[in-house]
């Protein structure tokens, strides 16, 4: 469903992604860690399109996705780490907008678009976007993406912002797409999340893929029979001592 | 004071970030260059009108006593009262919606309120960073002030205190609008009152140069005369009026000098008490839904694009403007074609380049989510070059044929909408291919391209417009007339040659730089990420 293979990005001498290779299976939910600044937004980017890679190749739905970008674009989903819309636009109209620039079936996308309002509690579409508060976008922007129910859906840090009723209906509904075989590739500094949801996941730091494997080859990876996401994340990307550090604060 | 020079020195900082120059080394500019920046256009403008003025009202120095009108005023006080209450409204309209637009729109305020700073410092240091919207009127304002005093010799502490006590007022009532404005307005309706009162500006102006129409005080019934005049005055002079107590101020008159400075005053204490009690925290009303009503469109892009061109006030206004022009000019009597042609294309072509401007940033704001749409990137470009090109070109359209029911029907009107669409089409081109060249810019400050990047984009656009419609026109002149002054003494085909085929030659040149400009956007486009 989702392949790279040797994946990188270079800004001037600066590699922000190193020879990341990547092959996602269709109906999981793959998490994508990593510290601040590891090039997880930079991979997704390159993922997605929106951001031009400097080598290596990318695969989504098995089609290249160099010769296939508009086809492959229509079926992806990306949820931003940042929920930008134009705000200037009510709610509707940007609803509008990516029904019409994704050619979706308006009466199916609306439907769909309907009952995520409700399970969102979205009851604020006739205002500008531009009065909602961060939580208000993420929420639309998130809906706007589910509402399409794409193949394949990149969802980077989709938590931030929600509140605690949506960020649960979030999960839950990952849960259901995934079951009806939707690929989920997902970023979150909320690693209790990642541990919870995902099938598989992998580790990135300084654009270097450190670990990849379910929680189980993980630990064996970090040399830790036992202990949360959070052990094995900060013994692989080498987080340093932390009890020294907060003592000398 | 101290909490509110840190406010603004940080905030003019956050503004401009210096670039280095050629050799490395970094330029700081000084809190009031931003405020300069913006003066000197206006003071300029303001300076060449102000001889004009001279020129015309010199000999109006005339007591209205002597008219036959029962008034210690004078004509010019007369004539010159629409100028203060004119620019005294054109500056409040600019002026107050604009700090409540800053004061909501300003990612800082949010910053701000966390800090051991009052509100009210916030409020005037937010108020002072959007003092230049008020550059314009009041950079028109002063030369005026100085053509009045000169004309009417009028004391020199007088016309400073009057002055600074009229200027004073004009700020503190902007100040007082924006207070209210504050209580009641969310961002939204904040810049929506802005845009109209980028309108209401307009309009005061048509209004003003109705009212103050020559063709008014052309009459040959002197009673019928008076009789306007003195209900003009009876107006414009109404003790009511803050223009008159700085009349009245200028003219000597203590009272209404220390009625002006202290009104001033004492609303500048009103609002640091009030705004201390501001939220400053826009608060948006919550339309619930009534019915999700959407639609699908075709066009979702033009359609989007076209949204968010008439929901911002500064398009808004470019888009009119051209249009309106030959309303006022109508006003003035000035409704020839080749008149209005001229003026219109010169406008719009740089219009249409900054509107592309403006509407890439709508894109930029919310990059790099229109590169994960499923369209070529070229689709959202393109959309912002034909949108305005065809606005501005029914623009003309519509100017053309209610010039030709006006007047009379010119052929050659119709022939001026080729060159109009390229010159259009080009103009739009070369300011994509502008702004493209730095696409990462910073869409949070009002200048978006640089002021060089501007004086090219008008260079640009306004000489190439300009040379091509004037001697198009001659050239129609020239085929009506036949040879006049500079052409008399050559011989008749340098005639065609200059003012046909050069023209013609620009043209063409034209089409050949959109299509290497369409190439350069292309490869642009391509690294856009």
């Amino acid at each position: 469903m989702i392949k790279a293979v040797n994946l990188t990005k270079k800004f001037g001498d600066f590699k922000a992604v190193d020879n990341v290779n990547l092959n996602i299976k269709s109906g999981e939910i793959y998490g994508f860690l990593g510290p601040n600044g590891a090039g997880k937004t930079t991979t997704i980017r390159m993922l997605t399109g929106s951001l031009n890679k400097t080598s290596g190749d990318i695969f989504i739905l098995d089609k290249d996705f160099s010769k296939n970008e508009i086809l492959l674009k229509s079926q992806l989903g990306v949820v931003p780490d940042e929920p930008k819309m134009y705000e200037n636009l009510k709610g509707t109209e940007y609803i509008e907008f990516i029904i019409g620039i994704y050619k979706c079936n308006r009466d199916e996308t609306l439907k769909r678009f309907k009952e995520l309002c409700e399970a969102f509690d979205i009851d604020y579409l006739n205002n500008y976007i531009g009065d909602y508060s961060h939580g208000m976008k993420q929420k639309l922007m998130v809906t706007s993406v589910l509402m399409r129910r794409p193949k394949v859906i990149f969802l980077d840090e989709p938590t931030v912002g929600l509140d605690a009723r949506s960020a649960k209906i979030l999960k839950n509904l990952l849960e259901k797409y995934k079951s009806e075989g939707s690929t989920i590739f997902l970023t979150t500094h909320i690693l209790e999340i990642a541990e919870k949801m995902c099938d598989r996941i992998s580790i990135i730091s300084n654009g270097k893929i450190l670990a990849e494997g379910n929680m189980e080859e993980l630990r064996n990876m970090a040399n830790k029979e036992s202990g949360t996401l959070e052990d094995i994340f900060l013994e692989l990307t080498d987080s340093g001592e932390l009890d020294d550090i907060i003592e000398e604060l | 004071m101290n909490d509110l020079k840190l406010l603004l020195k940080y905030s003019f900082k956050n503004k401009n970030r210096p670039k280095p120059n050629k050799k490395g080394k970094v330029k700081e500019m000084g809190v009031f260059a931003p405020i300069i920046q913006y003066i000197m256009p206006a003071l300029l403008f303001g300076l060449t009108l102000a001889p004009v003025m001279y020129m015309s009202f010199k000999n109006l120095n005339i007591p209205l006593a002597d008219m036959g009108i029962d008034s210690n005023f004078n004509f010019l006080d007369f004539m010159f009262s629409t100028s203060f209450l004119g620019l005294g409204v054109f500056f409040f309209l600019n002026f107050s919606p604009s700090i409540i637009v800053n004061l909501f729109d300003s990612d800082m305020t949010k910053l701000h309120l966390v800090m051991p700073v009052k509100k009210s410092t916030i409020f005037f240091a937010t108020a002072i960073d959007s003092f230049v919207m008020a550059a314009l009127p009041l950079g028109m304002l002063i030369p005026i002030i100085v053509v009045y005093s000169i004309i009417l010799k009028i004391n020199v502490f007088f016309a400073i205190m009057a002055t600074i006590g009229f200027i004073l007022f004009l700020v503190a009532i902007s100040l007082l609008g924006g207070v209210i404005m504050s209580f009641f307005m969310g961002k939204t309706a904040a810049k929506r009152f802005a845009m109209l009162s980028y309108f209401g500006s307009v309009i005061l102006y048509v209004f003003a140069a109705n009212f103050m129409s020559p063709d008014r005080f052309v009459t040959d019934d002197l009673d019928a005369f008076v009789i306007y005049l003195t209900e003009s005055m009876n107006f414009l002079l109404h003790n009511f009026w803050p223009h008159t107590w700085f009349i009245k101020a200028m003219n000597g008159d203590i009272l209404n000098l220390l009625i002006l400075l202290g009104v001033g005053i004492g609303l500048i204490i009103f609002i640091v008490q009030v705004s201390n009690k501001l939220d400053l925290i826009a608060g948006s009303k919550k339309v619930k839904n009534k019915a999700i009503k959407i639609k699908q469109s075709k066009f979702p892009i033009i359609f989007k694009d076209m949204k968010l061109l008439v929901r911002d006030a500064q398009s808004i206004f470019m888009l009119l403007y051209p249009i309106i022009l030959p309303v006022i000019f109508s006003f003035t009597g000035m409704n020839s074609l080749t008149f209005i042609t001229i003026f219109f294309v010169m406008i719009s072509s740089f219009y249409s380049s900054y509107l592309t401007v403006l509407m890439l940033v709508e894109e930029t704001k919310i990059w790099p989510i229109p590169k994960l749409y499923p369209v070529k990137i070229n689709n959202i470009v393109n959309s912002k070059i034909y949108i305005p090109v065809s606005i501005f070109f029914l623009e003309y359209v519509a100017i053309y044929i209610v010039l030709s029911i006006m007047n009379r029907f010119e052929i050659i009107g119709l022939v001026f909408m080729i060159p109009m669409l390229i010159i259009l089409y080009y103009s739009s081109l070369i300011g994509a291919g502008m702004y493209l060249k730095n696409p990462k810019r910073d869409v949070k400050q009002k200048n978006i391209l640089s002021g060089k990047e501007v004086l090219g984009l008008e260079a640009t656009t306004m000489i190439f417009s300009l040379v091509i419609f004037i001697l198009l026109n001659l050239y129609v002149e020239f085929l009506k007339v036949g040879p006049f002054w500079i052409f008399e003494n050559i011989h008749v085909i340098f005639s065609h040659l200059i003012l046909l085929v050069l023209p013609i030659v620009l043209l063409i040149m034209i089409i050949l730089f959109s299509v290497k400009e369409l190439k350069k956007i292309e490869s642009k486009l391509r690294t856009w990420e």
